[in-house]
């Protein structure tokens, strides 16, 4: 019963706060009640991230007390409780928490993105086996060809291709793809705001 | 001011008033009407019977009648009478005009002895619950009734029959004619009552508003039933084509698991192809930095217009400027951003710029910190502490759009329970187009394009940016535009080396120049290596039967 009461409460909210900050953006003197509106959202996306650590917490104390995968949910809840008290109790720019940033979080995710530019060459070089199709092809000439035009090879430039093959893929066959993306991305976000605005869309649970 | 007593029969026209003296004579021949007997009425009563009796006047009237009057009461009196049921009251409006074929008086009732005969046969339980108008009704009986009117004590029985108006007996039923018993489909009539179950009588709801009355519709499932949905099914209407498609999906799901979780046996050339690869990678990046060589040529400044722009920009800059540094900066790419952001805010740091970061990213304050602690550090404004942390704003895209239309008015984690506004770098700062430039230090184009779309309408300055290569052909399209929306861009360790080249410096940039263009090398020495032995393997490897051919010759 509680949900079905409160389905159209939390649309209408969305509709109007929605619908608000539209026509403020386009009727002037509503700039102020704006500016409030917006600052609520501030709040709430700030909200968010407290709601996603107690999920967190909630999910790996479940996963302890099943006993499923206990060692590394024991580890992340010590570390993330660790790392919550510890910033908490001297700020974020204080020396203790300055460091587990920069000796724990920075390394290792630096180091996944190694990791993944390793593993994209390699599978690059398993293409033709995994995809021996004419888009497969037609990919790794151009992936070639972009390479070689990025800079040195081995210390060695080859200025036709970085002064004149690069510059032409790069400005005029990526920018295009780019610009139609862009274009698509433009349009599906105002339809998806309109979807939202009349609640035909309700990604806050409805 | 008081209203005297008067009497209704004064204000009467005189038709009224002839036509009244005409059935009271009329009245007068026929029996009269048996007047209720004066000793069993109430005082009260009596005093407003001799108040109306014709004759009597106005001073005398508290005297009490003596006995029985003979005299008909008044007409008027008949409002002290007990109320006639309203059926009887309306017969006598409808017969009150004088017609002269009348048979009988207008204040006389009507025959409806039989319509209730009738009633009292259909339903014998409708009038229980009515027992206080039953107890009424004596009046009626007390009320002398003229004889049958002649015409209808003559007319034959047979020819008008006393037919009640329901009755369930077939037998009861008059004799139809010929024609009409002949188009009565009374076969095809079911002879149990029709009714539907709800409207059976079942005795007196025992609930709601209408508890206790009898032959009622049931209204508590009519009650339960308001304000409910209708619920439709949320199953799906599934065909047998599609159900055939969907068992085929769930095949290839299933093998697609069972491919996965079987123990994959890669070849031994693959397993080469991964070793060596991975190998020559590590070494073409770690010789250069580990050796520190720098023979690999730096790029030229005249391939990247966008790098250039942004140079001048800064170059600019009068001494003090105040510019807004957006940190949004994911961990994974600082190494890469690292020494484009080291020259290009070396290069305001030069220009003794205030700077003021913000961070729309949680880790971004962080990384600016380092950042700043790590590189340019020994700069006199980051040593002193002349730069102003404003920490990180949540809220994403609303949080920009807040920040543009109100700086002063935001939330910000940053600067603890102080008023960063009254500090001497943001006193100038009512807007956000007041900065003197905004500087975006992105990993992605995507948070470009959202300050681009929230803020770069408002700032006639533009939007300059520092991005990972990656967000490289996403920005190019802003920087193609007319006017451009991104004034200028450097991107990844090539626009970090053009613009230490501008700047005449050697920096993290050339020091990571040679690791770079080693490690491009080795990659594109890797990819095609690889593609010729894929391609190999792939033409070398037996082909598997297919099911239903011939073995062999």
């Amino acid at each position: 019963m509680t949900r079905r009461f409160s389905l159209p409460i939390a649309a209408a909210v969305a509709v109007l706060g929605g619908g608000f900050v539209l026509v403020s953006l386009l009727m002037p003197g509503l700039e102020e009640m704006r500016s409030r509106v917006l600052n609520w959202a501030v709040l709430l996306a700030a909200l968010a991230l407290l709601l996603g650590l107690a999920n967190l917490f909630q999910v790996h104390w479940q996963k302890i007390r099943e006993g499923n995968q206990r060692l590394y949910s024991t580890v992340l809840l010590i570390a993330m409780l660790a790392t919550f008290g510890i910033t908490l109790w001297e700020g974020s720019r204080a020396g203790i928490p300055m460091w587990i940033f920069s000796h724990i979080q920075l390394p290792i995710e630096t180091s996944l993105m190694a990791g993944l530019a390793a593993s994209l060459t390699l599978a690059a070089a398993r293409l033709v086996q995994r995809r021996n199709t004419p888009l497969g092809y037609t990919f790794l000439v151009t992936l070639f060809i972009l390479l070689l035009g990025s800079g040195p090879l081995f210390g060695q430039e080859i200025p036709f291709l970085t002064q004149r093959v690069a510059p032409i893929i790069n400005n005029f066959l990526a920018t295009g793809a780019m610009r139609g993306l862009l274009i698509g991305v433009a349009l599906g976000s105002m339809l998806t705001g309109l979807r939202v605005l009349i609640g035909a869309d309700r990604p806050y649970g409805g | 001011m008081s209203h005297g007593h008067h009497d209704p029969e004064e204000n009467l026209p005189d038709w009224l008033r002839a036509l009244r003296r005409q059935q009271e004579e009329q009245a007068g021949q026929s029996q009269p009407a048996a007047a209720p007997d004066p000793a069993e009425e109430p005082d009260w009563l009596q005093e407003i019977r001799q108040r109306y009796r014709p004759g009597a006047t106005k001073a005398e009237p508290q005297e009490p009648a003596a006995g029985p009057s003979e005299e008909e009461p008044a007409p008027a009196l008949q409002d002290t009478q007990p109320q006639l049921p309203l059926r009887l009251e309306l017969a006598e409006e409808v017969a009150e005009p004088p017609e002269p074929w009348l048979p009988f008086e207008a204040e006389e009732p009507l025959e409806t002895e039989p319509v209730d005969e009738a009633l009292e046969l259909a339903e014998p339980q409708a009038r229980q619950p009515y027992g206080d108008i039953q107890e009424v009704e004596p009046a009626e009986d007390s009320l002398d009734l003229p004889a049958t009117p002649t015409f209808i004590d003559e007319s034959d029985e047979t020819a008008f029959p006393s037919t009640p108006a329901f009755s369930e007996d077939p037998d009861d039923l008059p004799s139809e004619p010929g024609w009409l018993e002949s188009l009565r489909p009374i076969e095809d009539f079911p002879h149990e009552d029709a009714r539907s179950a709800a409207m059976l009588p079942e005795g007196p709801p025992q609930e709601g508003p209408l508890a206790g009355l009898s032959d009622v519709l049931p209204t508590s499932h009519l009650v339960g039933q308001i304000g409910k949905s209708v619920e439709y099914s949320t199953r799906l209407q599934v065909t047998g084509s599609q159900r055939q498609h969907a068992a085929v999906l769930q095949e290839l799901l299933q093998s697609e698991e069972q491919r996965s979780a079987d123990p994959v046996e890669r070849p031994l050339g693959n397993r080469l192809l991964g070793l060596l690869g991975s190998l020559l990678l590590i070494a073409a990046v770690l010789v250069p930095l580990v050796t520190g060589s720098q023979s690999a040529g730096r790029p030229d400044s005249t391939q990247a217009p966008e790098v250039r722009n942004i140079f001048n920009s800064i170059d600019v800059l009068p001494a003090g400027a105040p510019v807004l540094v957006a940190f949004d900066l994911q961990p994974a790419q600082y190494g890469e951003v690292a020494p484009a952001v080291s020259a290009v805010l070396g290069h305001l740091l030069d220009k003794q710029a205030r700077l003021v970061l913000l961070s729309t990213q949680e880790s971004g304050p962080a990384l600016a910190e380092r950042l700043l602690a790590e590189h340019l550090g020994n700069t006199p404004l980051v040593s002193t502490g002349s730069y102003l942390n404003l920490g990180y704003l949540s809220g994403g895209s609303a949080a920009l759009r807040s920040l543009t239309s109100d700086p002063r008015g935001v939330v910000l984690s940053g600067p603890g329970r102080s008023d960063p506004w009254q500090t001497p770098a943001l006193q100038s700062i009512q807007h956000l187009r007041d900065f003197a430039m905004i500087l975006v230090i992105a990993s992605d184009g995507d948070s470009v394009r959202v300050w681009i779309e929230q803020a770069g309408t408002q700032l006639p300055a533009g939007l300059y940016a520092i991005t990972s290569a990656q967000a490289q052909p996403l920005l190019r399209t802003y920087l193609q535009s007319s006017p451009p929306s991104l004034r200028g861009l450097v991107s990844g360790v090539s626009g970090a080396v053009i613009y230490e080249r501008l700047r005449g410096d050697v920096g993290l940039g050339r020091h990571y120049w040679d690791a770079y263009s080693y490690g491009l090398g080795a990659m594109v020495l890797v990819i095609l290596f690889g593609s010729l032995y894929s391609r190999l393997a792939q033409t070398t490897e037996p082909k598997p039967a297919k099911p239903g051919a011939p073995s062999g010759a």
